[in-house]
């Protein structure tokens, strides 16, 4: 018997832990258990980035040509194949835009002024939503993280002039940079917005980055490791952005909403980027508003897109915030 | 208390010296698109009218002789001249910048009028229902865009209602009752999101101030909830909530934008998006330097008015 004890180590099992993948599945567990609703946001965001990464799996039109002449009923594959059959059908296009075929399962929310299928162009919308939203919060991340960290670290001369050009930038109204810069260098096109949406947020979240890390910045660790004669990259690297990898997630995740907002009501004032392949949940709204007299449901339908994106990144955040962060609580996610 | 005031003054002083600085450097940034804009499609890139517009906007001169001259123009009042109207821009902008005011003003006083009481409320009533339905509205403020009901209510109230809110503007030493009604329902709109952030700030305040000692107190000393929260709790829990004002300025002023084209305002929103489509660049850069010291002015109101309400933030 007491061999039987020796030769078993007192708590192998606990040495290992549960896998990286157990504590993922069990953090979205315990999500799911105290916050429902950040739960359900979650979920759909995560619905929103498999239609955005695969529209044409989900659209049964393409978003540039006039529906009605032909759609497709579902594409899993290849056009014009048996998994993504193409179906004529001839039919007339209400003036003023309306349900082509009413009913059908193949123009749900119908047809758009030029006859384009709503629905269609809606899937379409959610992809450049996600594009334009992760490659500036990507971005504006990054921005954060480095202005931040370094800031808050190195602090003196170099934060209090970082921190004056930081102010600069959050003193401008995010809307009216998007109106006026893209006009000076030549016109809107997605990287470019992605840029300067960027750089925006970037500037805001460096503020929620650099107080966490002057939080933590005359911790224990951080001393020691200073001892042990740690560069300060090595620091800033290795102890101090992976203790503020919380207040980053939350941040990216209202920006999130913030910056979709923002691409919206760009495209909505007519000065986003106008390229019929990629349509915008702004503009089509904007394109809904101008037939709302005859066909107000057009108008409906992008909004809809919208409020549910930055809804959901909002909700996100928030459970988010209440789970990885308890300091944060209070700020949010708007245009700027 | 005044050596507060003035180092909080001269903080801002590099902030809109940076301000200007990004302003200014926006026109650099591709002077060949800036000529294109100007001149239109197909035109001689080593022309006269290519060299005339890099005269006019001083493209070819390096850029810190330039910004120097440029701000120095700034601060003595001429801001540049309307290539549209050939008027010089502070004269076009003159006239408008009342209107937006007027619609920023009314909007953050809708917002203090409805998210103030609402946040109290919601806290006086903390996870009950009256604390849920508010907070779950709050959040919908927060996330449906406000052009998406200006649209939703335009619609709706020609579609069903066949009546359309009176729209345009109408001056308001001319016709005040008009002119109100013109800017009730963009103001009330513009609001929401910020009513929503006011809210929520209230709430979180008034939770902290509820469970101090001294609100106990006059619990125990049997006041009324009236007493308790109007006399005591308020002024406290208040006070930090204009700081929200402050930060959601930026926000309003990209809304009065949106709201002015939606209601047809002839305010700086308008102006900003009429000068962009006809691609005139010093009122785009006035604009956009009004809006930005706009915003640094507030915050630093803002601040200052903290502190002169707060004894304690005095320090």
């Amino acid at each position: 018997m007491a061999e039987a004890i020796t030769t078993a180590p007192i708590g192998a099992r606990s040495e290992r832990g549960p896998s990286l993948a157990g504590r993922v599945l069990g953090f979205f567990v315990t999500m799911a258990r105290r916050k429902p609703l950040g739960f359900i946001a979650l979920v759909i965001v995560v619905a929103m980035i498999l239609v955005a990464s695969m529209p044409a799996v989900f659209a049964t039109h393409t978003p540039e040509e006039p529906a009605g002449e032909q759609y497709q009923r579902y594409c899993l594959g290849p056009a014009d194949s048996w998994l993504c059959p193409t179906v004529r059908e001839v039919d007339t296009l209400l003036p003023g835009g309306g349900r082509v075929v009413p009913g059908s399962l193949s123009e749900p929310f119908g047809t758009d002024r030029l006859g384009r299928d709503i629905y269609s162009r809606m899937v379409y919308g959610t992809r450049t939503a996600m594009y334009v939203g992760l490659g500036a919060v990507f971005l504006s991340s990054l921005l954060a993280l480095s202005i931040g960290v370094t800031s808050a670290y190195f602090g003196g001369w170099y934060d209090a002039l970082v921190q004056r050009v930081v102010d600069a930038i959050m003193a401008l109204p995010v809307l009216v940079v998007l109106l006026a810069l893209p006009m000076m260098i030549g016109g809107a096109t997605f990287p470019k917005l992605i840029v300067i949406l960027g750089i925006l947020g970037g500037a805001g979240g460096s503020r929620v980055i650099r107080s966490a890390v002057i939080g933590i910045r005359n911790a224990q660790y951080v001393e020691a490791a200073t001892v042990l004669g740690a560069t300060h990259l090595r620091i800033l690297v290795r102890h101090l952005v992976p203790n503020i990898f919380g207040p980053l997630m939350v941040q990216a995740t209202i920006g999130l909403g913030g910056i979709i907002l923002a691409e919206s009501a760009l495209s909505f004032l007519g000065f986003g980027v106008t390229d019929p392949r990629q349509p915008s949940w702004g503009q089509m709204l904007d394109l809904g508003r101008q037939v709302s007299t005859t066909q107000p449901m057009q108008a409906v339908y992008p909004g809809i897109g919208i409020a549910l994106a930055v809804f959901s990144f909002n909700m996100l955040g928030d459970a988010l915030r209440d789970m990885l962060d308890p300091r944060l609580r209070g700020a949010r996610g708007g245009f700027s | 208390m005044y050596q507060f005031v003035i180092r909080r003054v001269l903080l801002s002083l590099p902030t809109l010296l940076v301000v200007s600085f990004l302003i200014f450097g926006m026109i650099r940034l591709d002077p060949d698109s800036v000529v294109a804009a100007r001149l239109g499609e197909g035109y001689d890139p080593n022309g006269q009218g290519a060299q005339d517009v890099k005269e006019e906007y001083g493209l070819d001169n390096p850029f810190y002789t330039e910004y120097v001259r440029w701000l120095g123009r700034i601060v003595t009042g001429d801001w540049g001249q309307s290539a549209v109207s050939f008027k010089p821009v502070l004269e076009d902008m003159a006239p408008k910048i009342a209107v937006t005011l007027e619609l920023a003003v009314i909007a953050v006083l809708f917002a203090v009028a409805v998210g103030v009481p609402i946040g109290v409320l919601a806290a006086m009533r903390q996870d009950r229902w009256p604390d849920y339905v508010l907070r779950s509205f709050a959040i919908l403020g927060l996330s449906i865009p406000g052009f998406y009901i200006a649209t939703i209510v335009l619609a709706v109230a020609a579609y069903r209602l066949e009546w359309a809110p009176p729209l345009g503007y109408t001056d308001i030493y001319e016709n005040p009752w008009a002119n109100i009604q013109q800017m009730v329902l963009p103001a009330f709109i513009l609001s929401l999101a910020t009513s929503a952030s006011v809210m929520r700030y209230a709430r979180t305040m008034m939770l902290d101030v509820l469970r101090q000692d001294y609100i106990r107190t006059a619990w125990a000393k049997g006041l009324r909830e009236r007493v308790v929260i109007v006399r005591h709790a308020l002024k406290n829990a208040l006070l930090p909530v204009i700081t929200v004002i402050g930060l959601t300025m930026a926000t309003l002023v990209g809304g009065t934008v949106i709201f002015e084209t939606i209601f047809t305002l002839p305010g700086l929103g308008t102006y900003l998006l009429y000068s962009v489509q006809q691609r005139d660049f010093e009122p785009v850069q006035a604009v956009t330097l009004f809006f930005a010291i706009a915003v640094v002015v507030i915050n630093l109101l803002v601040d200052l008015s903290y502190t002169v309400l707060d004894p304690r933030a005095r320090r």
